[in-house]
């Protein structure tokens, strides 16, 4: 039996994320006990996660209130955050996990009497370290992903070394409110007549970006499943005025037919349970649907600067928000797709694009199915993925790059693939730059400077959000963690890492080369062709 | 406190309620404490409209708060009422005189404003933001009693933290010496070397006071 401390002080999202880890957890070993620090703010949702067996928490809001105010004494601020972690601090941990992988977590993990601590932390000497590859990446490499490539759930379980076991219940759900929930529902089914009735659970609560779905979009999904003899339509709302203004504009547009319920926390998991499909912005409510495998379809805002979706389960599906007039459309077509109806459409194509989750062995990614595609950016990612996972240790995926080749324009891929080597030769240039200064550090300590120099140009480069700048920031990361106890020591273990980077670029070369061999036959192709011609 | 009632005495109103009068202060209207009281409370209907929780800054003889009580009555579900008042004469007459039916009136009785700053009740009472009327006749009579208190800056210096500092809090500035906080933390910062476990705890703290809060 272990003690398993979680420092989770992010969002709500990351709490529900943890379920992930938990039930995995729990489903290798039932008898280890699982200890959850949050943020009181977020204790309701903790209570949720299944296989915790205890949860804490610290009001960093109040803490942070009484510094910022010259009113109250530091003194409650200090006492606050003492009393909140006496009972973490005065016991002994077999583990400690950092998964929120924020500041203060870093700094208290490390406070934190444990026998292995997982993660990130900081080191005595001030300087934040990394566990493992895994941590390294999720510190030095995700946070500038505007999309990440790593599905987090998947980075996050690697973090603790424990894979994800899918068919574990991540979210606790309470009896009583379930046997409620379920005489409820089939009441609602009951009002088609039919209790095979389809219902579409529609969340009211904005995004976590920031989108909320227009009154146009509301109205015509809701118009196509309540004339639908198979369907009907739940709102879902948390106590906010403004989805109570949202139900009253569609009510009275629906002659007050429609059913909408006001859903609490503790009470959540009961009613998606029923759901047979949800429809929501990127949000909580979304985020436990998601952990409990109900189907989902995750609308987001386009325009939004990070593409970080809220879905990790199988074949949920995500839309993008570009041309809202044709939302409520592809909403439908992904609910006629998963449940294998027929709901009335009006086009086939759109403007916005959508995704479906995919479970792979390699982890949970996204596949554009329909919209305009940016092919640039999916091959990007999906190349970006796989290099990755190559670096991290898995195996070299092979059917992806044939099925790019299969399924990619020629002209484009080819403009690709070149814009890509043009990258990687300059950082490849910089590189052996780096490595033969190095080698001139070596003969005599004044080229220390211009050593610097190199390899701050090399770091550089990690600052854009492309592949090869992914792996030179992994590179950056992994030298951050090195803890050598002499300068020879040190540029011995820089060193290595130059050449492991270099095997990382070669990876990259390799790839390439690989996508180049269809581009080249084609464009080869094509001249024999013209030459026939003329 | 001497002083605060070197004349003390309670007078009958025209209409025979309970008005005491301290260094020649009336606290409320000889004639008809209710409907001054009333006329007080109606001056601020409006900031009680949308606030459920008040500071009243003087007790008098209850008159003022029940006329605000009421009025919070109709706009609330519920509501909060905290009396601030220096004169512990003044309020122990008062409880054994009258009192609060209402319980969600209560009086804190600090004589000294270091005192009020330095419970832990009164702090999170004002961390919620509450609405803050000044009983005029009390203020005037309190006049730097309550200037004080709307003036008043908490001590940084640790030293200065008195008994709100718990044990456990202690132990965490038992390392170095320095003035404030803030000088603690920057000490640690500066040797590049965290030393244990409380340095690691202040740091955690110092992220907090100085990130931006998590979203949810």
């Amino acid at each position: 039996m272990k003690n398993i401390i979680i420092l989770n002080l992010g969002s709500q999202k990351d709490i529900i994320e943890s379920s992930y880890l938990t039930s995995s957890i729990v489903s290798e070993h039932p008898d280890h006990k699982i200890e959850m620090l949050v943020d009181s703010a977020n204790a309701e949702i903790a209570e949720i996660v299944s296989g915790v067996h205890k949860v804490h928490t610290i009001d960093t809001t109040k803490i942070k209130q009484i510094f910022d105010t010259p009113l109250y004494s530091e003194a409650f601020a200090i006492n606050e955050f003492v009393d909140s972690l006496d009972e973490i601090f005065t016991k002994n941990w077999d583990y400690a996990y950092n998964y929120s992988n924020d500041s203060v977590s870093s700094y208290l993990i490390s406070a934190v009497d444990s026998h292995q601590k997982i993660g990130t932390y900081i080191s005595n000497n001030g300087v934040a370290r990394t566990t493992n590859k895994w941590a390294t990446y999720q510190n030095a490499v995700a946070p500038m992903q505007a999309r990440p490539v790593i599905d987090r759930v998947n980075m996050r379980n690697h973090i603790a070394g424990t894979p994800v076991y899918l068919e574990e219940q991540r979210i606790k759900m309470n009896g009583e409110y379930t046997a409620v929930a379920t005489q409820n529902f089939a009441r609602i089914r009951q009002m088609k007549g039919s209790s095979a009735t389809f219902i579409v659970g529609i969340n009211l609560n904005e995004g976590s970006d920031g989108y909320v779905m227009g009154s146009n979009t509301y109205m015509e999904l809701l118009e196509a499943i309540e004339e639908s003899e198979n369907f009907k339509a739940v709102l879902l709302l948390d106590g906010k005025s403004y989805q109570r203004e949202t139900v009253n504009e569609l009510n009275a547009k629906f002659k007050d037919t429609l059913i909408s319920i006001n859903v609490e926390t503790v009470a959540l998991p009961a009613v998606l349970s029923n759901l047979d499909i949800l429809v929501s912005t990127s949000n909580t409510q979304l985020a436990i649907a998601d952990a409990m495998e109900t189907k989902c379809i995750e609308i987001r805002d386009f325009t939004s600067k990070n593409f970080i979706p809220v879905c990790h389960t199988n074949d949920n599906y995500i839309i993008q928000s570009k041309d809202e007039s044709n939302m409520a459309n592809d909403i439908i077509l992904a609910i006629n797709e998963e449940l294998e109806t027929e709901l009335p459409i009006t086009t086939l194509s759109s403007a916005n694009p959508t995704y479906k989750l995919i479970q792979d062995e390699y982890g949970v990614t996204q596949s554009q199915i329909r919209g305009e595609l940016d092919l640039f950016s999916e091959l990007s990612f999906h190349l970006e993925r796989s290099i990755t996972l190559e670096n991290l240790g898995y195996p070299h995926n092979a059917e992806l790059v044939e099925h790019v080749k299969l399924n990619s324009d020629d002209t484009q891929l080819s403009t690709f693939v070149n814009e890509m080597k043009e990258e990687l030769t300059d950082t490849v240039k910089v590189l052996l730059s780096t490595l033969r200064s190095l080698k001139g550090m070596k003969n005599s300590e004044s080229n220390l400077n211009s050593f610097i120099g190199h390899l701050d140009t090399l770091i550089a480069i990690g600052r854009n959000d492309t592949i090869i700048a992914s792996t030179v920031r992994f590179f950056e990361g992994r030298i951050e963690n090195i803890e050598a106890v002499d300068m020879d020591a040190n540029i011995k273990a820089i060193e290595s890492n130059l050449f492991q980077l270099k095997s990382e670029l070669q990876t990259i070369t390799t790839l390439l080369t690989e996508l180049s061999v269809r581009s080249d036959k084609s464009s080869s192709a094509q001249v024999r062709n013209t030459t026939a011609e003329a | 406190m001497e002083e605060r009632n070197s004349r003390y005495e309670l007078q009958q109103s025209r209409n025979g309620l309970t008005v005491p009068v301290i260094n020649e202060v009336f606290l409320h209207s000889i004639y008809n404490p209710i409907k001054e009281a009333e006329a007080f409370a109606e001056t601020h209907s409006k900031s009680l409209a949308y606030k459920d929780k008040i500071i009243v800054l003087g007790l008098g003889f209850g008159y003022h708060v029940e006329q605000l009580a009421k009025i919070l009555n109709r706009n609330h579900n519920s509501f909060e009422i905290l009396i601030v008042e220096p004169n512990s004469k003044l309020v122990d007459d008062f409880i054994s005189t009258r009192g609060f039916e209402d319980k969600n009136i209560k009086i804190i009785n600090a004589p000294n404003v270091t005192d009020l700053f330095g419970s832990l009740d009164f702090v999170s009472y004002l961390m919620q933001k509450p609405a803050i009327i000044k009983h005029d006749a009390s203020f005037i009579l309190n006049q730097e009693y309550y200037t004080q208190l709307l003036s008043y800056q908490a001590p940084k210096q640790i030293n200065q933290f008195g008994t709100i500092l718990s044990e456990n809090s202690k132990n965490l500035f038992s390392e170095r010496s320095a003035n404030t906080v803030n000088d603690y933390i920057d000490s640690i910062k500066s040797e590049k070397s965290i030393r244990n476990r409380n340095e690691f705890l202040l740091l955690a703290i110092n992220e907090i006071r100085t990130t931006t809060v998590q979203g949810k």
